[in-house]
C-alpha cells in the first residue's frame, strides 16, 4: 500500500509540472526527476528521493517561470503532496525494509498521512484567500524580502526542532 | 530513551528551505505552497516523552530443537507512552534462519508489544540469544529513539545423528551382554567349531549328524558375545565449508549416528572432543549416555589453535586398551592425525574416517580451483594419504559427504588389516 503510494506521487512529480506549463520539454525533464524518485524509492535511499524531490520541484519553478500562469495553486498543492508522500514512502522502506509489518501498522501509517494530506489542503484554501489579499496590497520591491523572511523563519522553526 | 530527528525530517528541511530559496529567487508565491504540506508534517511532529520499557521478557517455547527444527522465541515488552511505531530487532545469532529479522509494531492502548518469532535451526550448536532494541518512533517518523535490553536465553541444537545400521566391528570386545562376537568360547549364537564331547556339556550342544558319523559324540562350540567399549574422536582444529555443510556438521552428524548405532547394540559409547577445547564424556551404554553425547557434541566448535603446535594428550583413562578408537576428520590438521597415529602406533584399535573437506568447499572456490583436474589431484593426495596411514596399522577409509556414510564404512572392513573383528 505504501508502495502505491510512492509510485503515484512519482506519477504526479512527472506529470504535475506539465499542468503549468504543457509542452514536451517541461515533460522530459519532470520525466528525469521522477525517475531519480523512482530510484530512490525503489532502492530505497532518502538521499536520493530528496535529490529527485529537489530537482522536480526546480522543473516546477522554471515551468512557473516560463509559463507566467496568474495562478498555480492547485499544481503547487499537488506537488507538494506529492513530494510529501514520495519520501514518507522511502522512508518508510528504508526504515521497515525487511521488517515483518504486523497488523495496525499500515493503518496507522497511511491514517497519519492521509490527515496531513487534509490538513495541508485545507491549510492551502486559507492561505490563497489570504495571500491573494496580502499579494495585492504589496509592493512588487518587497515581496523578495517577505519571502526571504518567512523562509528564514521556517528554517529557524525547523532547527529550533530538530535541535530541541 | 533518548530521540532524535530521523533522517526524513532533515530531507523536508532541505526542501522546505529549497522551497523558500526559489520563492525569493523566482518571485513566485504558489512555490511556498507546495512547502505547505512539507511544514505541516514538521509540526505535527513532537519527541514522545518520557518513552521507556516498562517490563521486559524474552523467552523460547521450551522445545529442545535438533538441526532443521522450528521453534519460537517470545519476545514480550511494554513500553512507557508508546505514541507511533516500534521497531523491535532481536539480535539472532547465524544458527537461527528467520523470514523477518525485525518487526514493526502499532503498540496496544497499553503500550504492549509481543513478538513471537517463528525461527529455523540451521546447524547444530548453543544458540545465544541476549540483546533485544527497540526504536520508536513519534506518529509522523520524524522523532527515533532506541533502547536496549538484555536477557540471556541459551538453546542447545542438538546435530541430526546420520542413520547408520552397519558399523565397524571392534576387534577386542570388552563387558558380557553385547553382542560383538567374543574369541572366546561360550553362550553365544555365532558358530565357532565342532569339537569331541567333555564332561560337562550340554546335551542340546551335541551336533548329532556328526556324532554319528565319527562315532563319537561331538558338540558344536560358540563365540560368547560381548559388548565392546567405542571412544569417538571428534577432530575440532579446523573445519572446512560453511555451516550447515561444513566438515564440522557432517563430522558432529557421524558421530551423533555412530553413537546411537553402537549404544543400540549395547555397547559403551564415549566421546572425545580434539581441538582448541580437550573435552569429554566418559564412556558408558543406554539411552541416557546418547543425551549426554548429543550435549557435548552441541558443545562442540571450533576455536582459534595457531598458537598451540603440539598435539593435546588424550586422557589415558578415557581410552581403554580393548576399545575402538574411531576419528572422524577432515585430515587438515597435522596435530589431529599425530594424535591418531600415535594412538595406532600403540596398537590401539583405531578406525579413521576422513571427511571430504575439498567437496565441501567446492561451492566457495575460484573456477580454476574447483578444475575437475585439480579436484582429481586433491583427491589422489587425500587417497595416498588414508594408504599411509592405513600402514600405521589403522583402519581408514574416505568419505565424501555426498555419499552414505554406510559405504565408507564398508569400506572401512574391506581395508581391515588384521583380519576380521571377531577372531581379535
Amino acid at each position: 500500500m505504501v508502495w502505491l503510494s510512492g509510485i503515484a506521487a512519482v506519477l504526479l512529480i512527472a506529470g504535475v509540472p506539465c499542468l503549468v506549463l504543457p509542452e514536451r520539454h517541461v515533460l522530459g525533464a519532470g520525466v528525469v526527476a521522477a525517475a531519480i524518485c523512482a530510484g530512490g524509492l525503489l532502492l530505497p535511499s532518502l538521499g536520493l528521493a530528496t535529490a529527485g524531490a529537489v530537482l522536480a520541484v526546480l522543473v516546477f519553478s522554471v515551468a512557473l517561470l516560463v509559463a507566467s500562469a496568474a495562478n498555480a495553486v492547485m499544481a503547487a498543492l499537488l506537488m507538494g503532496i506529492a513530494v510529501l508522500v514520495l519520501l514518507d514512502a522511502t522512508h518508510f522502506h528504508q526504515r521497515f525494509n525487511r521488517s515483518a509489518i504486523t497488523q495496525g501498522v499500515m493503518r496507522a501509517h497511511l491514517g497519519q498521512l492521509g490527515a496531513t494530506i487534509l490538513l495541508s489542503m485545507l491549510a492551502v484554501g486559507v492561505l490563497a484567500v489570504v495571500s491573494d489579499a496580502f499579494w495585492l496590497g504589496l509592493d512588487a520591491a518587497l515581496r523578495p524580502a517577505v519571502a526571504a523572511a518567512g523562509g528564514i523563519l521556517v528554517v529557524l522553526a525547523i532547527l529550533r526542532a530538530t535541535t530541541r | 530513551m533518548t530521540f532524535r530527528p530521523s533522517p526524513l525530517a532533515y530531507a523536508l528541511a532541505v526542501l522546505v528551505a529549497w522551497l523558500a530559496c526559489l520563492a525569493i529567487a523566482f518571485d513566485r508565491a504558489e512555490l511556498l505552497f507546495i512547502a505547505v504540506p512539507l511544514v505541516l508534517r514538521l509540526a505535527q511532529s513532537l519527541p514522545p516523552a518520557d518513552a521507556d520499557i516498562g517490563s521486559f521478557a524474552l523467552a523460547t517455547d521450551g522445545v529442545a530443537p535438533s538441526e532443521g527444527d522450528a521453534f519460537t522465541l517470545t519476545i514480550d515488552a511494554r513500553l512507557t507512552a508508546a505514541t507511533g511505531l516500534v521497531q523491535v530487532l532481536p539480535v539472532l545469532p547465524e544458527q537461527v534462519g528467520a523470514n523477518h529479522r525485525t518487526a514493526v509494531f502499532s503498540p496496544q492502548p497499553d503500550g504492549r508489544v509481543r513478538w513471537d518469532i517463528p525461527l529455523q535451526c540451521r546447524f547444530g550448536g548453543i544458540l545465544d540469544f541476549d540483546a533485544v532494541f527497540f526504536r520508536q518512533w513519534d506518529r509522523s517518523g520524524l522523532w527515533a529513539g532506541e533502547a536496549r535490553r538484555d536477557q540471556p536465553v541459551s538453546l542447545a541444537v542438538r546435530p541430526i545423528a546420520l542413520t547408520i545400521r552397519t558399523v565397524p566391528s571392534p576387534r577386542l570386545t570388552g563387558a558380557p551382554f553385547g553382542v560383538h562376537a567374543s574369541h572366546k568360547f561360550g553362550d553365544g549364537s555365532d558358530f565357532a567349531e565342532i569339537r569331541a564331547f567333555a564332561a560337562g556339556d550340554r546335551m542340546k550342544r551335541i551336533n548329532w549328524p556328526v556324532s554319528l558319523r565319527m562315532r563319537q559324540l561331538h558338540v558344536n562350540q560358540f563365540h560368547v558375545e560381548r559388548s565392546a567399549d567405542v571412544i569417538l574422536l571428534v577432530d575440532t582444529f579446523v573445519n572446512i565449508g560453511q555451516r550447515p555443510h561444513s566438515t564440522l556438521d557432517f563430522t558432529l552428524r557421524a558421530a551423533a549416528g555412530l553413537a546411537q548405532a553402537y549404544l543400540r547394540q549395547t555397547d559403551r559409547v564415549g566421546l572425545i572432543e580434539v581441538g582448541g577445547w580437550l573435552r569429554w564424556t566418559k564412556p558408558a551404554s543406554g539411552p541416557r549416555q546418547y543425551e549426554m553425547i548429543l550435549r557435548s557434541l552441541t558443545r562442540a566448535t571450533v576455536t582459534a589453535t595457531d598458537l598451540r603446535r603440539n598435539a593435546p594428550d588424550l586422557p589415558e583413562a578415557m581410552l581403554p586398551r580393548h576399545a575402538l578408537i574411531i576419528a572422524l576428520t577432515p585430515l587438515a590438521d597435522e596435530r589431529f592425525i599425530h594424535v591418531v597415529t600415535g594412538l595406532a602406533d600403540q596398537g590401539r584399535d583405531v578406525v579413521l574416517l576422513a571427511i571430504g573437506g575439498d567437496e565441501v568447499s567446492l561451492p566457495y572456490l575460484t573456477r580454476r580451483a574447483s578444475h575437475p583436474v585439480v579436484r582429481r589431484v586433491w583427491r589422489l593426495l587425500r587417497e595416498d594419504r588414508v594408504r599411509e596411514l592405513r600402514s600405521h596399522g589403522m583402519r581408514a577409509a574416505l568419505w565424501s559427504p555426498a555419499q552414505p556414510i554406510e559405504a565408507a564404512l564398508v569400506s572401512v572392513e574391506l581395508h581391515g588389516t588384521r583380519g576380521a573383528a571377531w577372531f581379535g
